[in-house]
């Protein structure tokens, strides 16, 4: 069992629309984790994908899934997602158990796990303001939103490309700045170092902080110490062969 | 010259000695398969394609004075087919390792290319050789042509044949350009049928000249066909020098990617790798500037489907005019004429389903998006409902256009409806075909043995284009009972199909 990291235990401020709070036996306030964990493990077919973890990380919180290949961290953020149900354990994220079917559910999360499905006839900037325009934002704002991705993740010469048109590199950013595009109040992401130079993992890192620093909860799997350092607050270990670890 | 010539000789001795190679017996045996399947089967089936065509009304049909104009029309239509096929998929196609072993020498092009152009401009010359051998027995047979006259009309045939592949190449050569010259011999073939004494100054009108069986115009046509043949073969070094590395290796991967697929029975991805990828109007605008109107979900999908798909012309041009056609059809099947309406409705329904597929993107985009998390505040069925409204109304347009074409040749007013039912049944189809996964492995892993093969094969043909089989039945089963005055039955069925198509839908969803 993986037990990471401590509730702080006291209410702050609510920022986000599903943060939770409690009154204790004392009369204090206390925060209920945005995303909880209780020895979720998932096994299929006697292979064990994920062994039994238990975490919590609050709001404004960055929690970094760290392991080799194969333990399981992609799985575990599948779970977190709602992509996947757990064989064992319960999980809460924002006091909902993960339904991808749930609009509450979904609007609440927002996820980076692999290739984000894009339309082969529209442009990045049309991609970054549809998304936006999806969430009720008015046409100025989505517009808005989506310079001002262009804009801090560097990529605003590619505005007017088709997805096609991008390479590994750059597809990689637009895939980050699609999936910042909409709202949330989770953020889900699956190495997004990947296919990045030092110099963008590094912008990249700077704009995750931002959104921590704004209150948005980050759950990240990563290979990168850097980017790891520069964005979360804690650690998981996830390991292929189940033991307690604690960070 | 000569070092490359020995270059090419030795790769291809080094070829013919690997390990899975072709044994001389090999291609004894396949040119006695070849020859006994040409007697066993070629010979009774161009018979009976021969008897097929060969009542009065059609022999009528044949000799009619529009029938030569009809003639040029279908050839210059193959041409401008063959140019746009080329671009997709040439003549000249190679396994990418092929082409760095080929196209990569210094030997030139027309040199290490000719053998690969000439085995597959094969099948050109062999197709059209047999359409001028089968409507010219056709006519020969019911005595509306002399033999000299059927066997000219072979020739042309042939020689037009030897144009068309060298056009196949062009378009291979010209890749995303084509479409210029696609749009460019599509004005000049309208505007020389249009303007009727140009036609005979035409290739394509050539053949008309020919089919008529004027002894003088035959004859001048045959002279220039075959001018424009040996100018075709001069000219087949030059072109072939100017393919490309990057339009043969694209090419080449596409359709190995594009097979791989097609053998996992993975069709979607198979015929995605050959979808056009938009190269103009990224300023056009996709996402409205208005507030209000953005704010709604039908509106917003409506236009940015709608400008994404307005961003490849020809491939929309390509399904709005095979969606008008078929409706056309579909509207003279309902019309008394020598063809069964329940024929003629299943082929237009079926034609109606392939130009859906142009349209069909948004639904693509809404199955992809199925099995990732979510970039919309929607769920997939409610993101397959926002991607209805631009093919829907699309092929409704394209639907009354075909009906106005469908009156103009003596349709009823009931092919209206008929017209609207197949247009909302071939979209459905459509977003249900799109949610399809991988085949069943029942259908994949587990051939049984008969006498007459394997006949899971046609378990997995059905299980592929059932979204198309739905579509054609409904549409010959509709045409069948409009005609025979129960078109509230008809739409009853369309009823029906539509329902449980939308139930199929969400079921292969949930199962996503």
């Amino acid at each position: 069992m993986y037990i990471v990291g401590f509730s702080q235990a006291y209410a702050q401020r609510v920022r986000g629309g599903c943060y939770i709070e409690n009154v204790d036996l004392l009369g204090k306030r206390v925060m209920n984790p945005l995303v909880s964990a209780s020895e979720l493990g998932v096994s299929f077919d006697g292979q064990t994908l994920v062994s039994p973890t238990s975490f919590h990380v609050d709001e404004g919180e960055a929690l970094a899934v760290l392991g080799p290949n194969g333990a399981g961290k992609t799985t575990l953020l599948r779970l977190v997602s709602g992509r996947l149900r757990p064989s064992t354990g319960t999980i809460t994220v924002c006091g909902m158990a993960p339904n991808e079917k749930s609009p509450k559910f979904r609007a609440a999360v927002a996820a980076l796990l692999g290739s984000p499905p894009t339309a082969s006839n529209l442009t990045v900037r049309e991609h970054l303001t549809l998304v936006a325009a999806s969430w009720n934002a008015g046409a100025d704002v989505a517009a808005a939103r989506s310079e001002f991705l262009l804009e801090q993740f560097g990529i605003t010469r590619l505005a007017l490309r088709y997805p096609h048109e991008l390479s590994t590199g750059q597809s990689q950013l637009f895939a980050l700045a699609l999936t910042l595009s909409r709202s949330f109040d989770v953020l889900l992401l699956d190495e997004p170092e990947q296919r990045l130079d030092a110099q963008r993992v590094h912008l990249v890192g700077q704009i995750l902080r931002s959104l921590v620093l704004h209150g948005k909860t980050i759950i990240m799997a990563s290979h990168n110490a850097d980017l790891v350092d520069q964005v979360c607050d804690r650690q998981l270990e996830v390991r292929e062969v189940a033991s307690d670890n604690l960070t | 010259m000569t070092t490359s010539r020995n270059a090419l000789r030795t790769l291809r001795a080094i070829y013919r000695h690997r390990d899975d190679a072709s044994r001389e017996t090999d291609a004894s045996y396949i040119i006695y398969a070849t020859l006994l399947a040409l007697l066993v089967v070629g010979f009774p089936v161009t018979r009976a394609l021969i008897m097929l065509l060969s009542p009065p009304e059609v022999l009528t049909l044949l000799q009619s004075p529009s029938a030569a104009t009809v003639v040029s029309l279908v050839f210059g239509v193959i041409v401008t087919l063959l140019v746009a096929v080329g671009s997709v998929r040439g003549p000249v196609l190679l396994p990418p390792f092929f082409v760095t072993l080929l196209a990569e020498t210094a030997t030139p092009r027309s040199r290490t290319l000719t053998r690969t152009f000439a085995t597959a401009v094969v099948y050109v010359l062999g197709g059209l050789l047999f359409l001028g051998i089968v409507v010219s027995a056709v006519r020969v047979f019911g005595g509306g042509l002399t033999l000299v006259s059927g066997i000219e009309f072979v020739l042309a045939c042939l020689l037009f044949a030897v144009v068309a592949s060298l056009m196949w190449l062009v378009g291979q050569v010209l890749a995303h350009r084509a479409w210029v010259l696609v749009v460019s011999l599509v004005v000049a073939i309208a505007a020389s049928v249009l303007m009727g004494p140009t036609l005979a100054f035409t290739p394509w009108g050539w053949l008309g000249v020919v089919w008529g069986g004027d002894p003088t115009g035959s004859a001048l046509a045959i002279v220039a066909l075959t001018l424009l043949a040996i100018g075709s073969v001069l000219l087949l070094p030059v072109i072939l020098n100017s393919l490309s590395r990057e339009a043969l290796l694209h090419q080449g991967q596409q359709f190995q990617a594009a097979s791989v697929a097609a053998v996992t029975g993975d069709m979607a991805t198979a015929l995605g790798r050959f979808r056009t990828l938009p190269r103009i109007g990224r300023r056009w605008r996709a996402i409205g500037r208005s507030s209000g109107w953005v704010r709604l979900a039908w509106i917003r999908f409506f236009r940015s489907d709608a400008v994404g798909a307005l961003r490849t012309p020809v491939r929309l041009m390509g399904g709005v005019v095979t969606l008008s056609s078929a409706f056309a059809l579909l509207s003279t099947s309902l019309a008394p004429g020598p063809a069964p309406a329940w024929l003629l409705g299943a082929a237009a329904a079926g034609a109606c389903y392939l130009g859906c597929g142009v349209l069909a993107d948004g639904f693509r985009l809404s199955a992809v998006s199925a099995g990732a998390p979510p970039l919309y505040p929607y769920s997939t069925t409610h993101q397959y409902a926002v991607h209805l409204t631009f093919p829907l109304m699309t092929t409704v347009l394209a639907a009354l256009v075909g009906f106005v074409i469908g009156v103009a040749f003596g349709a009823p007013s009931g092919a209206l409806i008929v017209c609207l039912l197949i247009a909302v049944l071939g979209v459905l189809a459509r977003a249900f075909d799109s949610a399809k996964g991988p085949p069943p492995l029942i259908l994949m892993a587990s051939p049984v043995r008969t006498e007459a093969g394997d006949p899971t094969i046609l378990l997995l043909f059905v299980w592929q284009a059932d979204a198309l089989l739905i579509v054609a039945a409904s549409g010959g089963v509709i045409a069948s009972l409009a005609v025979g005055g129960s078109l509230l039955s008809g739409a009853a069925l369309a009823a029906v199909v539509a329902t449980g198509l939308i139930l199929l839908l969400q079921r292969r969803l949930r199962a996503s």
